[in-house]
Parts: C-alpha cells; structure tokens; sequence
C-alpha cells in the first residue's frame, strides 16, 4: 500500500511540475511577445517638437515644428522676416554631430508668406542634429547651400542628433 | 719713426696677403656668398610671404565680410552646438507655444536661457565670418518681433497643415 502511495505522489509531483513548466511557457511567450511590441511601438511612436530658430545676428529668426517617427518626417517652419532683395530663406536639415557624414539636405524655400512647408520619408530622420536657415539667391542654380548667409539656426534635441 | 715704417711694411706686407688671398679664394667667397644670399632670400620669403597673405587675406574678408570659403555648415552647426554645451543648454526646443506660452516666452526673454544663447551667437557668428552685412539688412528691414508673433505665424501654418494644405 505504501509503495503505490510514494508512487502516486511522484506522479503528482510530476504532473504538478509539467503543469508548472507549460504555465510558466506560456506567461514568459506573452512577456516576450509583449514586450516586442511595447518596443516596436516605442520605436514607431512619433515624436513631435518645436525648436527656435535663433539668428546669428541677435534676433530669433523663426519657430520650427517638426514631427516625425524617424522615416515619415513634417517640418513646419515660420519666419517673420522678409529676405532681402533677390534673395531667399532655404531651410537645411544638418548632419552636424561629431565625426558625423556633416551632409545637409534641403528642405526648399520659404514661401512669400514666410512659411517653410517639407514632408517627406526620411531614411533615418534622427540621424540631423540642427535645422539652418541661410539666405539664397532666388532661382539659385547652386544647390548647395551659401554656407556664409546662415542667419538662424536650430539646435535639436533628443532623438535627434544619432 | 721705425714704428710707422715697420707698421706699414707689416700693413703692405698684409694688404699684399690679403689681394693674394683675395686672388686666390674670390672664386670660393663667391661660392660661399651666392648660396648665402639665396638661402637668406628663401627664409625671409619663407618667413614674410605667407605673413602677406595673412593680412592680405584678413584685409579681404574684412572688405567683404561672410565670404569665408573654408567654412562649412557643419562646422557651423558644430560650433553652435558646442557653444550651447558650454551655456549648458542642449537644444533650442521649446514647449509647443498652442500648450505652453510662457516658455517660449520665458527663455526668449532678455536674460532667459535661449536669449543668452542668441547673444553669444552673435558673436561666434563674427567669428566664424557669417555675413554680417547681410544680417544687418535684415533688421533693417523689419521692426522687432515679439514672441507672440512669432507664435502665432507657426500657429497659422500648423493650422494650415492640419486643413490639409500640405
């Protein structure tokens, strides 16, 4: 009798444990699934933020809205100034982070209002570290930017600058 | 007497050595002289010419102030953001002025974080031979502008964006 009894226990024992082990399988699979999307939406999550553009000639030369999830990226950019005569406000995204590639990509021309409108899917947007403003000559057949007419910069914060 | 003869015996005598030598060694004092003298020429050309054009390139970009063509954005991006750092402020962001007013307008205003950065700015951007001429046109040509306009102008286009003119 006591032999069938220690027999019985151990069954039980096992049985408990497989119990044990297939429930304790599939809470740690809904962790890991779980925490895979709370990853997935952190890095999908759009992050929306407003810079100053601050001007190298002691005046702010505008505000900056830009919103993006790193790919799809929006930038809205005013400026209550008026360039000179002949002249235009180019918007540049710089890569300028240490030891970084230093590119700056264009994001057009300011509009007569002084309104900056860009919408695009950037490789990575979180790769530039600051928006520029320089002055450009209308119709510009230089694409590249009149580095020595920056008048307004904007310094990013987290998470750009990567 | 004897003194002035011997003396200038010896003094004849000498200046007699010394045409020999002058005969005998002129060809190796040229020699020695040429090279001299073009060595001379190299360093002080060496010396003054780059000098010349130090001053003759600062006297160019004081002439026409912002054409510094070895400047690069972001070597300029770089400077501010290091310049920033040393302010201790990380970036230019501010609260979206629709939520939060007060914080554009706290650290635009005179002695707030982004005001003192915009301040030193000014002179980085000096130093770096950002257009001075052109900036200076631009405040002519528009009055002040306050923080409220500022606001209201990036108001204006977001509202624009969400009316689906984008």
């Amino acid at each position: 009798m006591k032999k069938f009894k220690s027999i019985e226990f151990i069954m039980n024992a096992m049985r408990v444990s497989i119990y044990i082990g297939v429930i304790g399988l599939v809470i740690g699979l809904g962790v890991f699934t779980a925490f895979s999307l709370f990853q997935r939406n952190v890095n999908a999550a759009q992050s929306t933020q407003t810079y100053v553009i601050l001007g190298w000639g002691g005046k702010t030369v505008g505000l900056a809205d830009i919103v993006s999830d790193g790919h799809q990226t929006t930038v809205t950019a005013s400026t209550p100034y008026i360039p000179p005569q002949g002249k235009t406000f180019e918007a540049w995204l710089v890569d300028g982070n240490y030891g970084a590639s230093g590119y700056p990509l264009s994001l057009g021309q300011f509009d007569e209002k002084g309104i900056l409108r860009y919408k695009a899917n950037i490789v990575n947007a979180y790769t530039y570290t600051d928006l520029a403003v320089t002055v450009e000559p209308k119709d510009d057949p230089d694409p590249k930017p009149a580095t020595s007419n920056q008048v307004g910069v904007a310094v990013f914060s987290s998470p750009y600058g990567k | 007497m004897e003194s002035e003869e011997g003396g200038e015996y010896i003094k004849m005598n000498y200046d007699k050595k010394n045409i020999k030598m002058q005969k005998k060694y002129s060809h190796h004092i040229l020699l020695l002289v040429v090279p001299s003298i073009a060595i001379a020429l190299i360093i002080i050309g060496m010396v003054f010419v780059p000098t010349m054009n130090h001053s003759a390139a600062a006297q160019l970009s004081q002439q026409r102030p912002g054409l510094n063509a070895n400047i690069s954005l972001p070597t300029i991006s770089e400077a501010a953001r290091n310049l920033a750092q040393k302010l201790g402020i990380n970036s230019t962001e501010v609260s979206k002025p629709r939520q939060n007013m007060s914080d554009l307008s706290q650290k635009l205003a005179p002695g707030g974080s982004l005001a003192n950065f915009q301040e030193q700015l000014k002179g980085l951007g000096q130093q770096l031979g950002l257009n001075g001429t052109l900036l200076s046109q631009l405040r002519q040509q528009l009055p002040d502008v306050n923080t409220t306009q500022l606001a209201q102008k990036l108001d204006q286009a977001l509202n624009d964006d969400d009316d689906g003119s984008i």
